[in-house]
């Protein structure tokens, strides 16, 4: 099966299209922009390299959050127009956990951190077991308290999201050797592995269907 | 500093005047009441940084993004009662930014900026008064 997987969740704004758990390819626009329609655009021009007509496509995905609000709704609403208009199923993924997969396979912890600004960010905490565990749900906090929870646990962390190198010192500080990052090249979300995620959850726990799932941030002014 | 505008022509010169001097990540509260001005101080501004749009009311859609050099993001907040509309129009990834950020009925923002100018008209007839201060 196929599915073209979207991922508008942060200033980068990437496409891809897997299948049966190969990724066939992948566009990532990293404009920096609050916002950004071209991701439709930029999933015309991938499915047209690809030689596919959307009409291929078996399942749409898209990443459902935390992240920009207005980059959640056109990612949302894209995937929902298309499953809708052709009949196929549309499923949502969560942001965070799709940044964590690429790291599960150390047996780590794995804690993606989405920049929310004013020192806060979206995070949770995964680890592989036999299946893929959330240690901490997904939450939006001040970094400090973010790594202070982890900071008790003694365990070794990989970090990894659009703003852990502004916070890499300060995590440094905390945990020590117990803190590992992943390269700054691939601290860019991707929507490869949300159309790997997706389609493992439509195939094997028939899951489907998409709603934004916004984490709201503490707006406490300039403390 | 303080002006005198006796036409909207004069408060579009102003803001013109104004807009020459903003940089990237600048914000900009107008204050002022209903059609006191700040919609058309701010066609000034966007002259200035040679948008690629005009400025018009964006009270329909609480921003507007007019493009340009150095992009302008137009804000109404008439209509925003709490934090959270703010939240669900991304407002942040706006004010930190590489844009200028101008805002009119700012209230429910002035707690989540730290500089930014201010801009307040008072009007009587066809003559505006406009006062321009930073923040400390
Ligand atoms: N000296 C002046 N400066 C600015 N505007 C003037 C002046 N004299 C008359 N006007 C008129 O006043 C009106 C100002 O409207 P504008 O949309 O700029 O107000 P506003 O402060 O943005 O209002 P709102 O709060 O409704 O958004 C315009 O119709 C303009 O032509
Ligand atoms: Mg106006």
């Amino acid at each position: 099966m196929k599915t073209l997987a979207l991922d508008t969740a942060t200033a980068a704004a990437s496409v891809a299209v897997v299948e049966d758990g190969k990724m066939l390819g992948v566009m990532t626009l990293n404009l920096k922009k609050p916002h950004s329609q071209k991701i439709m655009v930029a999933a015309q021009k991938l499915l047209e390299q690809l030689e596919l007509k959307v009409s291929d496509i078996d399942l749409f995905a898209a990443a459902h959050g935390p992240g920009s609000f207005t980059g959640l709704r056109v990612g949302i609403a894209a995937v929902k127009g298309f499953a809708d208009s052709l009949n196929k199923p549309a499923i949502g993924v969560s942001t965070l956990e799709a940044m964590a997969y690429p790291y599960l396979m150390y047996k780590d912890l794995v804690c993606p951190l989405i920049d929310a600004r004013r020192d806060q960010a979206y995070y949770a905490v995964y680890k592989k077991g036999t299946q893929t565990e959330e240690i901490f749900k997904a939450d939006c906090q001040n970094i400090k308290n973010i790594i202070c929870q982890l900071a008790v646990l003694n365990k070794k962390v990989i970090f990894t999201g659009d703003c852990v190198y502004t916070h890499k010192d300060y995590i440094v500080s905390q945990l020590g050797e117990n803190a590992v990052f992943a390269d700054e090249l691939y601290c860019v979300n991707s929507a490869v592995a949300v159309g790997y995620i997706a389609e493992k959850r439509y195939l094997y726990k028939k899951e489907s269907g998409i709603s934004p799932d916004y984490v709201l941030k503490a707006y406490t002014g300039n403390d | 500093m303080e002006m005198l505008c006796k036409s909207a022509e004069d408060t579009v010169l102003s803001g013109f005047e104004f807009g020459k001097k903003l940089k990237k990540g600048d914000v900009v509260c107008l204050i002022g009441d209903l059609g006191a001005g700040k919609t058309t101080f701010t066609k000034g501004i966007a002259k200035a940084l040679n948008t690629k749009y005009e400025p018009v009311s964006p009270t329909f859609s609480i921003v507007h993004d007019y493009g340009g050099d150095i992009p302008l993001y137009h804000f109404d907040l008439y209509r925003l009662t709490n934090e959270n509309d703010l939240m669900s129009i991304d407002f942040d990834s706006y004010i930190f930014s590489d844009g200028i950020c101008v805002i009119e009925w700012p209230d429910l923002a002035l707690d989540l900026l730290e500089n930014y100018y201010t801009v307040e008209i008072k009007y009587s007839g066809n003559m505006r008064t406009i006062n321009i201060k930073e923040s400390e």
